[in-house]
């Protein structure tokens, strides 16, 4: 039909034969909402608090961090609280609303799948994530060079620090996207599926973190052996628990991406879990990491594939 | 009254979430039986014990969290359901439905983390399993201490999260951010914060009633009648405000 | 028709041997019907399997046995043909948070058409469904009526082939009622957007429909045209106040057959000397006429008769 009625002319409707970009569109527009809601674009002050309290903290962190003089290994875990906070409250936004309201069976029924939809989704909380914690590595990283006496030789002297801040970012973001958002695929309740991811987090990390502790040994025969830069064994502290706690500290499910931001710098961590996990052999903590994430992937995609409408 | 309050009992009360709190309230006291247990004759120091187990899991994280999850849901379940004209239409004041609704997840996390910490500080110091995580000349002194300071916090904790679930949209996030922003970090940086942080009023609890147990706080406290004034202050301030907001608020 | 998918011309929903089972529960069995351009009426009581039928076409279900096709295509692997479907869900399915017309816009897009195309598409349909300055309050604002009215915009943005309405006057108070089937009525019959509507209301039904399917515990009753259901079925109604009984005797001894019904009493199809007829034995018999009126039968009587 082009040719409207006159009648129907008068009602202002016409018939639609503009262009139709299918999927490609939906996918699009299903990003660009999810951005927008992540960001609490178009809504009100309460949702732009988490998005804006990211952003100051991420800022501060880095200043910080110039100031004081330290470098780029350590600085995602100085973020990773504030991360997992925005995380876990903001992540559920995407997700179960659309459900709760029921608005997924009209995405449904249009040009797209249901891998479509979640892959979009996921995208799109990934696309807030990134370029936010690598913002931080980036002020840290041109604060860093222009604070130095010698700029040219600063950059000579931390150029690898780039590569690595970059794929520790894709590390930290990949990870701290996925498990809230597998989360509130089981949950039509935003605050069920935040108070879950929070708990998780924050509880592993307490219990991981006593778990893990040292205690000083008695005695003088104290030793600590480094070869390489490394340290390889040490003799002055032991774990509380014994060595078991090297294997304990993968369970503070909120700090594997930081397990692998070790390896990926080189650097030993300083304390608590990530440096318990150091000394397993580093295929642990990055198989941990693949598995943990591509697990969270497919209950995420598992569950929307067979959900009920 | 008593008809609400059980009734907000009953809604708190659902079996998964009580199976939840329990399985929190355990953690921290299987932790310690295990620290124990692997402990033998090494003593590990009381500042430790006191700082990292008790302090840090249960004060900062389990009784937090488990008061917001109860206390948050209180009023919260009833707006998000739409089911709060059904207790504002009764013409009762306003306050005969504030007080059990705020008591009702104050009775079910406040004695459950109460006992936990007591149960902690039992097991940590009593020489139950053969070692002694906490050197206390009275260990009946401190496990009281552990128990009036959860139950205080649970009180103010609950005051707060309760009024929180009726006004603020958000009420769990806000919680969160409360919890693990104010008193987690902003603390760190401002000590003064401390005087508006129910964390730090239960901390000089503990440290009030017992000093000898729980001296490794000694730095990081504030003094005890600031924290019995800050927690009465928080507890009727925030009770105060769920009145009015009942009063004020249009209910859909 | 321009805007079918790759030209199909058969039927634009077409069910052969369809069934779905819920575990157990059978809610079509070997469902064989087809839905031409025009609008077409989804009829049964509830639980009849109408929204079972409906998410089957949109692919929101998978059949258990059978094929639904639409436009020739199974709308769960085809998304051409979801790209030209328009669903209207039976339940609540707006954000609230959302203005209209964020929101019209917003599907629009999902349905593929570019941002600017959606934007005023949003707005001619919103104008179209009678939401004007509404359309800048969060939804979660709106009346039923209102909402309904959304609900039916959204199904409508991208100007679908054809559109499937679950129970579009569920909910609304009579007038609303009457004016949402004026609407689906427009649509259907001079927009060009096909629709398929499902109903447990035989009003629904006869006001705007061309065809109807009826629906009845997982199978197809009926099919055909509103038309033969109801076109030849004039009947001439005579209400007296009294000398009912005397009446029918007379008409009787004419010729005239008439059937009692309740305080009526009923002529089918009454030709012009049937009317002469019928004068005549109301003058002899002297009954009070109250009342001397054709009228269509009603699909509820039609059904009441065949159920007998």
């Amino acid at each position: 039909m082009t040719e409207a009625r006159g009648e129907v002319f008068d009602l202002g409707y016409r018939s639609y034969d503009g262009p139709r970009e299918g999927r490609g569109r939906a996918y699009k527009a299903l990003w660009v909402n999810g951005v927008r809601t992540t960001l609490g674009i178009g809504r009100g002050w309460g949702a732009k608090i988490m998005p804006g309290l990211l952003f100051f903290f991420v800022v501060i962190l880095a200043l910080g961090f110039v100031i004081g003089g330290e470098d780029h290994s350590s600085y995602y875990s100085a973020i990773s609280i504030i991360l997992l906070l925005f995380a876990a409250i903001v992540a559920p936004e995407l997700l179960c609303p659309d459900r709760r309201d029921r608005v997924i069976g009209l995405y449904l029924v249009r040009p797209l799948t249901v891998t479509d939809y979640v892959a979009a989704r996921w995208l799109a909380f990934l696309s807030v994530t990134l370029p936010l914690v690598l913002a931080g590595q980036v002020v840290l990283f041109v604060g860093g060079t222009l604070g130095a006496p010698e700029p040219l030789e600063y950059l000579r002297d931390n150029w690898r620090d780039v590569p690595r801040f970059l794929l520790a970012g894709l590390v930290i973001a990949v990870y701290t996207t996925t498990l809230p958002l597998a989360v509130s695929a089981f949950t039509p309740r935003r605050a069920y599926a935040a108070a879950l991811v929070v708990g998780v987090f924050f509880i592993s990390l307490a219990v991981v973190g006593i778990l893990t502790s040292e205690q000083a040994v008695g005695g003088g025969d104290c030793e600590v052996v480094i070869m390489d830069g490394e340290e390889v064994s040490n003799t002055c502290a032991e774990y509380l628990v014994g060595d078991a706690a090297r294997w304990y500290g993968l369970l503070s499910f909120g700090e594997v991406p930081s397990f692998v931001n070790g390896h990926i710098f080189t650097e030993t961590p300083d304390q608590g879990a990530p440096k318990a996990v150091h000394e397993l052999h580093a295929a642990i903590p990055i198989a941990w990491y693949a598995l943990l994430t591509c697990a969270l992937g497919l209950a995420l995609w598992w569950r929307y594939r067979r959900i009920d409408l | 009254m008593t008809t609400v309050l059980r009734l907000s009992l009953r809604q708190l009360g659902s079996r998964w979430r009580l199976l939840l709190v329990v399985a929190l309230a355990a953690l921290p006291v299987g932790l310690t039986a295990l620290l124990s247990a692997s402990q033998g004759d090494d003593s590990v120091d009381s500042a430790f014990f006191t700082n990292v187990l008790l302090d840090g899991l249960l004060m900062a994280v389990i009784l937090p969290i488990v008061t917001i999850v109860l206390a948050t849901a209180s009023f919260g379940n009833e707006v998000e359901d739409r089911t709060l004209s059904y207790l504002t239409l009764r013409p009762v004041s306003r306050w005969l439905i504030a007080l059990p609704k705020a008591l009702a997840p104050f009775i079910i996390a406040g004695p459950v983390m109460a006992v936990s910490c007591a149960a902690v500080v039992l097991i940590g110091g009593g020489g139950i399993l053969g070692s002694e995580l906490v050197a206390s000349d009275n260990v009946g002194l401190a496990i009281l201490a552990a128990g009036v300071s959860a139950l205080t916090a649970a009180a103010a904790y609950t005051a707060i999260f309760t009024w929180a679930g009726l006004a603020v949209s958000r009420a769990l996030a806000f919680g969160l951010l409360y919890v693990f922003v104010w008193e987690g970090v902003v603390t760190t940086f401002l000590g003064g914060v401390r005087y508006f942080s129910v964390r730090a009023y239960s901390l000089a609890i503990l440290n009030g009633i017992d000093g000898s147990t729980f001296e490794s706080l000694e730095g990081r406290v504030i003094e005890l009648p600031a924290a019995v004034v800050g927690v009465v202050v928080v507890v009727a301030a925030f009770f105060l405000l769920t009145v009015r907001q009942l009063r004020r608020m249009d209910v859909p | 028709m321009t805007n079918n998918v790759s030209g199909h011309s058969g039927p634009l929903l077409e069910a052969r041997g369809l069934s779905k089972h819920f575990g157990l529960v059978i809610a079509l069995e070997s469902v064989d019907f087809s839905v031409a351009p025009g609008i077409t009426g989804l009829l049964g009581p509830n639980g009849a399997g109408k929204s079972t039928a409906i998410k089957l076409f949109l692919g929101l279900l998978r059949p258990t046995d059978g094929s639904a096709e639409v436009m020739g295509q199974r709308p769960y692997e085809s998304i051409e043909a979801r790209a030209r479907l328009g669903y209207m869900p039976e339940h609540d399915c707006l954000p609230p948070s959302m203005t209209a017309s964020e929101f019209l816009t917003h599907m629009a897009q999902v349905s593929g058409l570019p941002p600017v195309h959606a934007r005023t598409r949003a707005a001619d349909i919103l104008r179209l469904v009678g939401l004007d300055e509404e359309r800048y309050r969060p939804i979660g604002e709106y009346s039923t009526g209102m909402g309904q009215r959304v609900k039916l915009a959204q199904a409508l943005v991208h100007d679908p082939v054809i559109a499937l309405l679950d129970e579009p006057t569920a909910g609304l108070d009579p007038g609303g009622r009457e004016e949402m089937l004026a609407l689906i009525g427009r649509i259907g019959h001079d927009f060009g957007v096909s629709i398929l509507l499902s109903t447990h209301l035989m009003g629904d039904v006869e006001s705007v429909c061309d065809r109807i399917v009826v629906l009845d515990a997982g199978k197809v009753t009926e099919e055909g045209d509103l038309s033969r259901f109801t076109g030849e079925t004039e009947m001439l109604y005579i209400d007296v106040d009294d000398r009912r009984d005397e009446l029918a005797a007379a008409l009787a001894a004419r010729g005239v057959e008439a059937v009692v019904d309740g305080l009526s009493l009923v002529v089918d199809h009454a030709s012009d000397e049937q009317y002469d007829l019928i004068r005549d034995a109301v003058v002899e018999t002297g009954a009070r006429l109250r009342r001397l009126a054709p009228r269509r039968r009603g699909l509820a009587e039609i059904f009441r008769s065949a159920s007998l």
